[in-house]
């Protein structure tokens, strides 16, 4: 009877868990994708209520229409969201790694922090969006001025967070690596960084929608193909509904990137915020 | 290595004027010898003349009234709603659920992608810079007073009914009060913001403003004028953002009182 009941137990506990969390899972989906649903009806409630003609605001059904066959019938959508989702990952990569190691090489040494602060303000005060016909000036009509400005427009952020984050380490555990007599490396890897950990990743998912408003803001003045281009090229010829249709791609891809790098946070900063309701 | 260095109060003045200047020297050495083509990157001299030249020539005021323009009366407007919108959200419980969940999807696309279809509904001239501007910051203002709203300390909300106060009262009192330091901080990103679209609608089609000027100077491979412009555009920009961050100070008191 004894022997029965502690083999059973562990074994209903496991079964329960299962089910439990796959429930939790579906209900965390259905709740991440009801806004969106309300937001689909209001859309296409307004449209058909106002009676907007579909050339100035297309409905949801045309739009969801376009978006299927460009992705699956014509493929002509792909090419441009490809182009757009290559050059920001790239740029974001680049930028988000430059601006973690500069972000942590400061926090750690006062004197060459003051010595870049320059630099650091001049970075941030200038409106980085701006300078897109400077890049492209100097760059040329290649993606690599998307990815330049895109790595420009997510630096800081990205920099901002390991900034803190390395410098909110608390001064009794790199007292305690002091004494262990650990090198500054693997006192930066395994204290000062996992420290920043959550904070990074809070810079880095800033940072992911700044990277897709300056690829398409290159996109828009360059003209050589992107979401961005198709956007201001269908507008300019009122096919509004290709238009909304690379929106609302864009807004996938945001919406995405945004997921991922949550995931990630809920990973990697396990011990940080078990409830957290911002995202 | 260590975060407890002692740094004399001498090298926090040295330290960044030698920054400063080794950043003027690398620019200017990088134009100078480098690059040596100042249509493609101009020194520092030069790019001070072009904006000395342009402000004394006349020329200047028209696209600084249209950017200056575009984005405040944008902002105005955005924010202004956002702030209303939020207010009313954050109370009605109802609406709280419903819409402040849309609100935080839709921020996921990049709001500069809606400027091309702003164009087609506003036309070319200051009014969809203003509507681009406006639906922008809308939303930065909207979430950030919801969330302001949601942050009143619970214990305020409840000393507010012990003493009678009804809905609408402990509303206006304590979490409109409550939500101002969020309200402030979105405000911060609004004004960014509101550069930011404003030169990027100006970018795709306007008659007059920076952008338009950054991007007409793109054109001639003038990047002395380019410089100019980004320049006179950081320098609003960090206007605005000083002046937020001092109301911010003053109406927020409590939270930056000395101690």
């Amino acid at each position: 009877m004894r022997d029965a009941l502690h083999l059973q137990q562990p074994r209903a506990i496991i079964k329960g868990d299962v089910v439990h969390r796959v429930s939790n899972f579906l209900a965390g989906f259905a709740l991440r994708l009801a806004p969106i649903g309300l937001l689909v009806i209001i859309w296409y409630g307004l449209v058909q209520w106002l009676d907007i003609p579909s050339r100035l605001m297309p409905g949801p059904l045309e739009v969801g229409g376009r978006i299927y066959t460009g992705l699956f019938v014509d493929a002509d959508l792909w090419l441009h969201l490809w182009l757009t989702f290559k050059s920001t990952f790239a740029g974001f990569v680049l930028g988000s790694v430059l601006a973690i190691a500069l972000g942590s090489l400061l926090a750690m040494n006062r004197k060459l922090e003051l010595l870049v602060y320059p630099l650091v303000v001049l970075i941030q005060a200038v409106p980085k969006v701006a300078i897109a016909p400077l890049v492209l000036l100097w760059l040329g009509f290649d993606a690599r001025s998307t990815i330049t400005l895109v790595a420009l427009i997510c630096f800081f952020p990205a920099f901002v967070g390991a900034f803190v984050g390395v410098r909110s380490t608390p001064a009794v555990l790199l007292d305690l690596f002091q004494t262990l007599k650990a090198s500054g490396l693997k006192t930066y890897l395994h204290c000062s960084l996992p420290n920043a950990a959550g904070s990074i990743i809070a810079g880095l998912q800033v940072g992911w929608g700044f990277a897709l408003v300056g690829c398409v803001v290159m996109e828009f003045i360059m003209g050589m193909g992107g979401a961005g281009f198709l956007i201001d090229n269908s507008a300019n010829a009122l096919d509004t509904v290709t238009a909304v249709a690379a929106m609302v791609l864009l807004g996938v891809l945001g919406y995405i990137g945004g997921g991922v790098l949550s995931g990630i946070r809920r990973r990697v900063v396990f011990w940080e915020g078990g409830r957290r309701h911002d995202q | 290595m260590t975060n407890d260095q002692f740094i004399p109060g001498w090298m926090r003045v040295v330290l960044p004027t030698i920054g400063l200047a080794l950043l003027f020297a690398a620019w200017q050495g990088l134009a100078e010898f480098v690059v040596s083509d100042s249509r493609l990157l101009p020194t520092p001299m030069q790019v001070g003349s072009n904006l000395y030249a342009w402000i004394s020539s006349g020329g200047f005021m028209p696209h600084l009234v249209a950017t200056v323009y575009g984005s405040l009366g944008g902002l105005a407007i955005g924010a202004g709603l956002g702030f209303v919108s939020g207010v009313i959200v954050g109370e009605v419980r109802l609406l709280d659920r419903a819409v402040y969940p849309m609100a935080l999807a839709l921020q996921a696309m990049p709001i500069v992608a809606i400027a091309p279809l702003i164009i087609v509904w506003f036309g070319i001239g200051l009014a969809s810079k203003m509507a681009l501007v406006a639906v922008g910051t809308f939303f930065v203002m909207f979430i950030n007073t919801v969330a302001g709203m949601h942050a009143a300390p619970a214990e305020l909300l409840d000393m507010g009914r012990a003493f009678g106060g009804n809905r609408w009262r402990v509303a206006f009192t304590i979490k409109i009060r409550a939500s101002l330091d969020y309200v402030f901080s979105g405000l911060e990103v609004c004004a960014a913001l509101s550069f930011i679209l404003c030169v990027v609608g100006e970018f795709l089609a306007a008659m007059a403003g920076l952008g338009y000027y950054l991007r007409a100077a793109s054109y001639d491979i003038d990047a002395s004028s380019m410089f100019a412009a980004v320049l006179v555009l950081a320098a609003l920009a960090s206007l605005l953002a000083l002046v937020v961050r001092l109301a911010h100070q003053r109406v927020v008191f409590w939270k930056y009182r000395k101690n």
